[in-house]
């Protein structure tokens, strides 16, 4: 009978003093960050990330401009609100995507009465942003990027000589190189870049960038259409993927090495998606060369990222696209950059919708989606769902 | 290979305890039968092993320690989204076995259970615009269950010891999780056409119930019992009744599992931390194992 108390109170205290497992909230969270006034709604464009802060970039409505005007939203790395940052509404059209160099996030952005390019810098406090006036002309921020060396590339339209410019800044906004590719004569394209502004539904997948090799692209307009251009800044593009006027094209790309890209196409209301592909950096193709299996469940003006990604190795594995569904949700696709095969899809959203603004990855292997919510199915608001190493292991 | 191994990880207390506790009463049984009793009838009094089945119902209450939302406020007050608990409110059932060993008076009771605890809380949204008309509420109800495989222990003492058997009790448990459910119930309301004083003119309608089984938000539970009761024999049956209050006092709720992205947290619906207290009435029918006559009656 002792033998007995004795053993059973044992096993109880043995029980209620084990330890709970190990839990880290900044490692793995879904936060919807919510504003209770009914007219307001948010449109992320961004996501980044400081040691201590995450910063997303969001425009809002303006009064005073058809165009939007700018947010920065910071919550603390476990995701919880710690201010929003309403910046003067004389900076309006931002670009999409933060660009990290060393601790400062970057956007490029427009003065509403200039049109002048701006360039927005967020220090890692995430206190204040600051504005250096590009040396261009009047010029609508359609895309940026880093360049292989740590400086900016813009890809901007020039509504006068109605050109795609695409420019080289550096870090204190001074243009160091440029090159302009004429459109062709006619209000058509003016008119499809300022709907992208003021027309959720007429946005166009603008996206630019250098590949290791030094070769520029940008995915602008270029001969009247929507294309994907590749250039070394010089008077003419070097090769051309042609769309079809806004019908058809590439939605998000990224270089995996040497000639090697991965991308998401669209044509018309199909999307396809290659892991890995050589693509001919000279001469004129047509994206519809690489239409090869349609993914039915992306929505047709669904937005689009890619990012490299490594989950064992210093060395890229794998590119993940983040897309929307027609089932109002966020996709994440998961590539084999080797072998270009699909490894894994996880969707993101339920009950209310989810759209895809950004998608980043940390120095961790964790990755972090934002983008809107309908909370009950009306108010638009900003989410943000960071997904730990281990989850996408699981997931793969 | 794997489910064997994760079904032992999980269970690997509750069953160590089990079996130290057959192996406790084969070894009570075993060095009871070299002893040769004296007087039977004597030693059937003051010492005994019953064993039997047990069921009750039982109601839940729960202390909130840290409180959390589904929603980050960016302009108001997070208290706003502070969910209301409902108290002692939905019947839970349980039913296991009851072994007890009785000695002179005290007896040491165990009884393993499936317990389950009802539980439900609501938490409400409100947006306002300019106009009385820019105004749309949203109400969570949140039925949750949960699944315990309770292990108590309970020291017992016979206030009067005639056939009319009344007790007091008090000891501890520990409960593994078994299994969870959450129905959540989402109503809202919109004021597009509203008139004032026409309560008619607010629509309110039920948006969605979705009821998903969630035992990974949940962690294993321990606490204190204490109760009173009363037993009976009638034939060669105790009869036992008793009711007990459960306390527990650490969080039930695991922390890893709230913010990650789910189906409920898709649409803002997060738990709070908070420990769980629990009022119960149950009855049990045990038997005797030792020194039954040979009318196979209790003397």
């Amino acid at each position: 009978m002792r033998y007995l108390v004795t053993l059973i109170f044992a096993s109880f205290i043995f029980l209620s003093c084990s330890k709970e497992e190990e839990f880290n909230p900044e490692s793995a969270f879904l936060q919807i960050y919510d504003d209770n006034n009914y007219n307001v709604a948010y449109q992320p464009v961004g996501l980044g990330a400081s040691d201590s802060n995450l910063f997303v970039l969001s425009e809002r409505n303006l009064d005073v401009s058809n165009f939007s005007g700018i947010n920065l939203v910071v919550a603390n790395q476990a995701g919880d609100f710690t201010r929003e940052v309403e910046l003067e509404d004389i900076y309006v059209a931002p670009t999409k995507g933060l660009l990290k160099i060393g601790t400062t996030h970057y956007f490029f952005c427009m003065d509403r009465n200039s049109l002048r390019p701006q360039l927005g810098s967020i220090p890692a406090s995430g206190d204040q942003v600051n504005f250096s006036a590009l040396n261009l002309s009047a010029s609508y921020p359609l895309a940026a990027a880093i360049s292989n060396n740590n400086n900016l590339i813009l890809l901007s339209y020039n509504p006068e000589s109605q050109a795609s410019v695409i420019s080289v800044v550096d870090l204190n906004g001074t243009v160091v190189n440029q090159a302009s590719y004429s459109i062709g004569p006619g209000d058509d394209v003016r008119t499809a870049v300022v709907n992208h502004f003021t027309n959720r539904s007429d946005r166009l997948p603008f996206f630019c960038g250098q590949a290791p090799n030094g070769s520029y692209y940008f995915n602008g307009f270029f001969n009247y259409t929507l294309s994907m251009v590749f250039t070394d800044l010089g008077d003419d593009p070097t090769g051309v993927i042609q769309g079809q006027a806004l019908n058809a094209g590439m939605k998000s790309m990224i270089p995996i090495g040497g000639n090697n890209y991965a991308f998401m196409g669209f044509q018309f209301s199909d999307h396809f998606i290659s892991g890995q592909i050589q693509f001919s950096t000279t001469g004129i193709t047509s994206s519809v060369e690489f239409f090869d299996r349609n993914i039915p469940e992306i929505s047709e003006k669904a937005n689009s990222r890619v990012v490299t990604y490594s989950a064992n190795s210093a060395e890229p594995e794998m590119v993940i696209f983040a897309s929307e569904t027609e089932g109002r949700q966020v996709v994440l696709y998961f590539y084999d950059i080797n072998t270009g095969g699909l490894l894994s899809t996880y969707y993101i959203g339920t009950l209310n919708p989810f759209t895809l603004a950004d998608l980043i990855v940390f120095e961790d292997g964790s990755i972090a989606v934002t983008g809107t919510t309908f909370l009950a199915g009306r108010f638009e608001r900003i989410y943000i769902t960071k997904i730990n190493r281990q989850q996408i292991l699981d997931i793969l | 290979m794997k489910l064997k191994s994760l079904l032992f990880n999980n269970y690997r207390p509750f069953v160590i305890i089990i079996c130290f506790s057959v192996l406790s009463i084969s070894f009570t049984e075993a060095q009871t039968f070299k002893k040769k009793p004296k007087n039977i009838g004597d030693d059937f009094l003051k010492t005994q092993w019953w064993l039997g089945f047990r069921g009750g119902a039982n109601f839940t209450n729960v202390t909130p320690i840290n409180r959390f939302s589904g929603f980050n406020p960016i302009n108001y007050d997070e208290e706003a989204l502070e969910k209301t608990y409902n108290e002692f409110e939905n019947p839970g059932f349980h039913v296991g076995l009851d072994i007890t060993f009785y000695h002179a008076g005290f007896s040491l009771s165990t009884f393993p259970s499936f317990f389950i605890h009802n539980l439900s809380y609501e938490s409400n949204r409100l947006w306002v615009g300019d106009t009385e008309f820019d105004r749309y509420e949203t109400n969570y109800a949140v039925d949750q269950s949960v699944t315990f495989i309770d292990i108590p222990v309970a020291l017992k003492y016979d206030i009067l010891q005639n056939k009319v058997r009344p007790f007091v009790m008090a000891g501890a448990f520990y409960s593994f999780r078994f299994a969870a459910n959450k129905e959540v119930n989402i109503r809202e309301t919109d004021y597009a056409s509203f008139v004032l004083n026409d309560p008619n003119s607010i629509q309110s309608f039920d948006r969605a119930t979705i009821n998903l089984s969630n035992p990974e938000e949940f962690n294993n539970n321990w606490g204190v019992l204490g109760g009173v009761g009363v037993s009976f024999d009638f034939w060669n049956i105790r009869t036992i009744i008793d009711f007990q209050y459960r306390h527990s006092f650490n969080s039930v709720v695991n922390p890893s599992e709230r913010f990650k992205e789910t189906e409920f947290s898709a649409f803002g619906e997060l738990q709070d931390d908070y420990s769980i207290q629990n009022y119960s009435g149950s009855i049990s029918f045990v038997f005797p194992l030792r020194y039954i006559d040979s009318q196979f009656k209790a003397l």
